[in-house]
């Protein structure tokens, strides 16, 4: 039988025309092969990983002093001019909206989020919304960020979207949280509930 | 043999065909099938292994001033590669991302910046632009994705983030992607990292 090309399909040729139950058999387990692996990677970028998350309830601040619930910074982030500081959301680590790891490969995220201040407005003072991706390595958490500002004109609430797109090695665990900061020193702010936080799967990066 | 499947047009035996000519049909089947694997190979490499995508990063600091006129908007010049799957980055031009694969895109830009105090009101802004080419002027560009902040009189880091899509197509030449950013004050603004990049979503009918 004569082999042809690329898959390991066969074709008989004048001496082994007898042989027509073998190749008729060989032909359909090379075929069934050959289709099964097809309709894996089919399905595997079909069901790419993605989650979003939501608030059910406005976060405001505890304090008098501009400050919304603390959190912390990733190491090394830059503390912003005045009174600040963070409430996390999002998906801490180990994800619980995936398997334990997520798969290597790169991810895009996002958040958006809509405050106001809950008393006096400080005209011009900033907001940020602030996306980080964080893993644990031996001890130490390394990070990267995302984020972007704004600044109240003194016309009540402002809304926020930040992105980013982070690589995952497919043997750490990550956590991607939302973060909210700003210099509003007449009162307190207040992040409203329906604050999103998302990810999704785009692709592994390795070209074969 | 006369008959083939409706489909994919594989040649089918009928019992009017003679015994002896069992080679070529079997031959003619195998090939055919091959043909139509080959295909279908094709079209799941693009998905199963990594799709076309690039993330570029500029970490050297660039100052601009004030710069809101048309065609002198200041570009962003990359030097890092993250991630760059389907060569869409030429450090030969580093300002651009191209596109060798159609398909519609999603496109993304991030910029940290410091001021040094402006005044209150002050603009800040930024767009992912598409170009026809490497020649592209700031008036045959497409906003792909846009946006603005506004920054105060005093010392302090401000951020852009940006996100959109756009269907991407190649008629014999690269449609490029790059960036503009605009700065409305007397202020000097340090750009001191950004990160443009761009991903396939999917296939164009």
């Amino acid at each position: 039988m004569t082999s042809i090309d690329n898959h390991g399909l066969t074709c008989l040729d004048g001496s082994d025309v007898a042989a027509v139950s073998l190749l008729l058999q060989s032909n359909a387990a090379t075929i069934d092969s050959s289709l099964d692996a097809i309709a894996d990677s089919l399905n595997a970028y079909n069901t790419r990983s993605w989650a979003v998350t939501t608030t059910n309830a406005a976060v405001t601040g505890s304090s008098t002093s501009n400050e919304l619930v603390s959190g912390s910074f990733p190491p090394g982030f830059s503390l912003l001019a005045g009174s600040l500081s963070t409430q996390s959301f999002g998906m801490d680590s180990p994800p619980n909206f995936l398997a334990p790891i997520l798969p290597t490969g790169w991810y895009l995220t996002g958040g958006i989020a809509t405050f106001q201040a809950t008393g006096a407005v400080t005209a011009n003072s900033r907001r940020d919304l602030i996306l980080y991706w964080t893993k644990t390595v031996s001890g130490q958490t390394v990070f990267e960020y995302s984020l972007n500002t704004v600044y109240e004109s003194n016309t009540g609430g402002d809304a926020l979207t930040v992105t980013g797109k982070f690589f995952a090695d497919g043997i750490s665990r990550y956590s991607l949280n939302l973060n909210f900061a700003h210099n509003n020193t007449g009162s307190t702010m207040q992040v409203n509930a329906g604050t999103k936080c998302w990810i999704a799967y785009i692709g592994t990066g390795v070209v074969v | 043999m006369t008959t083939c499947t409706p489909l994919f047009g594989l040649p089918v035996v009928e019992g009017s065909d003679r015994p002896c000519d069992i080679d070529q049909w079997s031959c003619d089947f195998a090939s055919a099938v091959e043909s139509q694997l080959d295909t279908l190979d094709g079209i799941v490499q693009r998905t199963a292994t990594t799709v076309p995508m690039a993330k570029v990063i500029s970490t050297v600091p660039v100052t601009f001033g004030n710069e809101t006129t048309s065609g002198s908007t200041p570009n962003l010049s990359f030097d890092t590669v993250a991630v760059d799957t389907d060569n869409m980055f030429n450090s030969s031009f580093p300002e651009q991302i191209f596109f060798p694969t159609k398909g519609m895109y999603g496109m993304h830009l991030n910029v940290w910046a410091t001021t040094t105090g402006g005044a209150n009101q002050d603009a800040f802004g930024g767009s992912i632009k598409l170009f026809p080419g490497l020649s592209g002027s700031f008036s045959t560009s497409l906003n792909v994705a846009f946006n603005g902040t506004n920054f105060n009189a005093t010392t302090g880091a401000i951020y852009l983030s940006l996100l959109g899509e756009w269907p991407v197509t190649v008629d014999g030449s690269y449609i490029v992607a790059g960036t503009f950013l605009f700065i409305q004050s007397t202020d000097t603004l340090t750009i001191t990292r950004a990160e443009m990049g761009a991903f396939w979503m999917g296939d164009l009918s």
